[in-house]
């Protein structure tokens, strides 16, 4: 008994301090992937940051940061939950048919940020008199496919910010498209709009987007069977499944537009490209579509349609643009969340079209729109 | 430092274990006064373990500890010498100077709220840390001195080894409140075989895992319910009000078994600080089963000093009330500390009262159900740090916005697995199988099986500190 108690003493220690050696002196992890985000460097030894404490806080980060197979470990948490019966882990919904949802609910949105937002947008329609101003904001998997929800899930009341935005608009000549209808038509015809392990809708999502932008804005769409749309990747898993971390989890398809016509692009003055396949060898294969988010992208294509786009958008609107190069001579995308405001030139320009594309919580919740009336000017 | 965290599971713990076992048992005597190694290690160890979230404060607890030995030894010093009023005076010093340090550090920013909240005087907060553990450790320290003035226990002339009673690191900063009187011959003596040492690591993955498995768990829900708490039908505020009484119970008792176990690992024996509180089938019981050490300390040094039982009905309703409102405000500087004090008197005085024929008489399953309905409560009087928020849910428990909606449904299909293993694991029941299913295997048997019962235990919650990062004890607060 006493060799047993011993070497069962023994190898728990063991198997601690080897742990606590392998983060010290491994050389430290820069990026975590799964997190998008850079990982705690190891701390600057001061007397002055020990006496402060923020040396040991240092500490504390990079050793839950740099600790050997730190997403195994996380992982393993989650498959722990799992078996524990939650249907949720990490602010994320384990929804039927193997969809993961982005756990939103009123909580998190604030009335007073999504009326200055509101606002926002009816500032740019009224400084944009001359151009046409559309708001279409993308509905959440979750509200479109409310019954793969886990039961009982609480969900925001998206659908009181479509009626409430839709009201709010109406009185400043803003034209609001609302796909609510023809998604979830579409969804409950079996059709698959959203990925399942990313919050994004797909490039199929995103056409009937585009086909509902058309008819809006005046211009024929090109049907569905005329677009030349190539699968590229079938080992996609989302910003979702970072959080969830499931190794048995599902994967996503990765559909894109191919022959797309030759255009021009840049991004924050550099040149860039509609599709950079490169990053389908990244976690995060969603930023095929340019590259991923930048605060200014400017496409001149050859078109000749004789109008042009300004298009203030998150996210969402990396996918649908692919669909407008045939539609525009010109388009300016602009990420409020990475430009450094000097987009407000671009309003003398006067473009035809204006559109203001935001997956709808992301514009309840955004905190760059309701700068925009100072911007222009306008109290 | 807390225990579920990298830095002491991979660091602190290891190291500490390592060298504490290098080092010999054996001691010097110089001058009739005993000097271990051991002992020396593990107060510098513990003074690390303080000072690592509290560098400052460092000099605070030295102070303490200067303080009550030197009080120690002037008590002593004054019988000696037969000279009752002197080791009263010094004693009276001692306790003075103690308690007002836990005033001003503990108390003050209350204190001056609670003055400009009923004048218009404006004072200026003075925005004190709390510096950690200050109420464990000034009770620890004020028992040694109460004891050598009662003659309980002989004065310490070694610093060494007072000060390693005083921050000795596994109950240092939320208990249990270890007295003097408990450990005054394992300053000395202990136990550090190896037997010893795998039963107190037995014990640690335990406390381990009902804090980072379970604790956690429930607090997240409780979070999450209690941050809606305008808005909240009936169900999901009583759903959240057991949450949090669950996250408590695991977290503290967690705690506790985690100290309870590491001091075995290092030779000492603690005593327990639960005995399965929801167990108790009133309140009189679950005092009895809950933080047994604060219960013993106030029942000690002042329940029985102000004359406790034995000075008829009303002294005895005035003891009550004096040892449950500085129970209440012990817990936490906020008037919903000494209402959740004053709730716990007003149960208790009615319990020897009116109750008390009712309740002998009472079905057991309804005794039981009355406690953890006063219990649950309780905790919520506890949780709420201020009274608007302690309104706002009450009327939320009481059907104020509705008795159900399809939110609480969702929380019970979502911790309804959780909630059976929580409400399991808070009963005698495991411990009881274990120990009757242990008792027939043969000896490397029940430690094979208890081995793979910890490792399964280290591992998971090993995942869960690494999963989530954020971690702080609930008890740091006092």
């Amino acid at each position: 008994m006493k060799k047993t108690e011993a070497l069962f003493s023994v190898s728990v220690m063991a198997a601690l301090t080897v742990t606590g050696l392998l983060i010290l002196l491994k050389t430290p992890r820069a990026y975590s992937e799964n997190e998008n985000r850079y990982l705690a460097k190891r701390p600057q030894f001061s007397w002055e940051a020990v006496a402060e404490g923020d040396f040991q806080e240092d500490i504390t980060e990079y050793m839950s940061d740099q600790v050997p197979l730190r997403d195994t470990w996380t992982a393993m948490q989650s498959k722990v939950q799992q078996w524990l019966g939650k249907k949720e882990i990490a602010e994320v919904y384990l929804g039927k048919d193997d969809y993961y949802f982005e756990k939103i609910t009123d909580t998190h949105l604030t009335r007073s940020r999504f009326v200055a937002n509101l606002q926002a947008v009816s500032v740019l329609t009224e400084q944009l008199a001359g151009s046409n101003v559309y708001f279409m904001p993308a509905p959440a998997a979750a509200a479109i496919m409310p019954e793969r929800l886990p039961r009982y899930a609480p969900y925001y009341a998206e659908d009181v910010r479509f009626e409430q935005a839709k009201a709010y608009l109406a009185e400043f000549g803003c034209t609001m498209i609302d796909l609510r209808g023809s998604f979830t038509m579409l969804s409950d015809q079996g059709e698959q709009l959203y990925y399942r392990t990313d919050h994004h809708w797909n490039t199929n999502g995103a056409l009937h987007a585009y086909e509902a932008f058309a008819a809006q804005a005046g211009f024929s769409s090109i049907p569905k069977a005329q677009w030349n749309i190539q699968t590229v990747s079938e080992t996609f898993r989302g910003t979702l499944d970072s959080k969830v971390l499931d190794a048995d989890g599902p994967f996503d398809t990765v559909e894109v537009l191919f022959d797309l016509p030759e255009v021009t692009v840049t991004v924050d003055g550099r040149p860039g490209m509609v599709m950079d396949y490169a990053k389908l060898y990244d976690k995060d294969q969603y930023r095929v579509f340019f590259g991923g988010n930048y605060g200014r992208v400017e496409i001149t294509t050859q078109a000749d349609a004789g109008k042009s786009l300004l298009l203030f958008k998150d996210s969402y609107a990396n996918c649908f643009v692919p669909f407008l190069l045939t539609h525009y001579d010109k388009i300016i995308m602009i990420d409020l969340r990475y430009d450094d405001g000097s987009w407000t030139e671009l309003l003398a320009t006067a473009p035809e079209d204006v559109l203001i594309l935001y997956e709808m919580s992301n514009f309840c919740q955004d905190g760059n729109l309701s700068a925009v009336p100072g911007l222009l000017g306008v109290s | 430092m807390v225990f579920s965290s990298l830095i002491f599971l991979c660091g602190f713990l290891p190291f500490t274990v390592l060298i504490y076992r290098i080092l010999p048992s054996k001691t010097i005597t110089i001058r009739n006064t005993v000097f271990s190694a051991r002992n020396f290690f593990l107060l510098l160890m513990s003074l690390l373990f303080y000072a690592w979230g509290e560098p400052v404060y460092i000099l605070l607890m030295l102070s303490s500890i200067l303080l009550n030995y030197i009080g120690g030894l002037l008590v002593h010093s004054a019988q000696e010498k037969k000279r009752q009023g002197g080791a009263k005076a010094a004693l009276l010093f001692t306790l003075i100077v103690n308690l007002s340090l836990l005033g001003f550090f503990k108390y003050t920013d209350f204190f001056i709220r609670t003055i400009n909240s009923v004048s218009d005087a404006g004072i200026a907060l003075l925005k004190i840390a709390l510096p950690i553990g200050i109420s464990f450790y000034t009770f620890q320290a004020l028992s040694y001195v109460i004891d050598v003035y009662r003659g309980d226990v002989k004065v310490q002339k070694n610093l060494i080894d007072f000060a390693m009673y005083v921050t000795l690191f596994p109950q240092l900063i939320a208990g249990p409140i270890v007295r003097y009187a408990d450990v005054e011959a394992q300053l000395q003596k202990r136990d550090d075989s190896m037997h010893q040492f795998c039963m107190g690591l037995f014990r640690f993955g335990i406390g381990l895992g009902k804090k980072a498995l379970l604790a956690n768990q429930a607090g997240r829900l409780w979070e999450a319910i209690a941050a809606q708490s305008e808005s909240i039908s009936a169900a999901s505020a009583w759903i959240g009000a057991i949450a949090f009484t669950f996250q408590i119970y695991f977290d503290f008792s967690g705690y506790s078994d985690m100290a309870i176990g590491l001091g075995k690992m290092f030779g000492f024996t603690f005593v327990e600080n639960f005995r399965y509180p929801y167990q108790a089938d009133s309140i009189t019981d679950f005092w009895r089963r809950w933080h047994i050490t604060l219960s013993t300390w106030f029942r000690e040094y002042v329940y029985i000093p102000l004359g406790g039982n034995r000075k008829g009905m009303a002294r005895q309703i005035v003891n009550l009330l004096i040892v449950w409102s500085l129970t209440g405000l012990w817990h936490g500087a906020g008037w919903n500390f000494l209402l959740w004090g004053l709730y716990f008197f007003a149960l208790l005085v009615l319990e020897k009262t009116l109750l008390r024929k009712i309740l002998t008489k009472t079905p057991a399953l309804i005794k039981h159900g009355y406690a953890l309905l006063m219990i649950v409560f309780g905790w919520v009087i506890f949780a709420a740090e201020d009274f608007t928020i302690l309104q706002q849910y009450c009327r939320a428990l009481f059907g104020a916005n509705g008795f159900y909606e399809a939110t609480a449904l969702y929380h019970l299909s979502n911790y309804g697995i959780l909630f059976v293993i929580m409400a399991i694991a808070s009963t005698e029941l495991p411990a009881k199988l274990a120990r009757k299913f242990l008792a027939k295997c043969s000896d490397s048997a029940a430690v094979v099986l208890q081995g793979i019962w910890c490792t399964a235990l280290l591992v998971l919650s090993f995942s869960a500190v690494v999963a989530d990062s954020y971690n702080p004890f609930l008890y740091f607060r006092f």
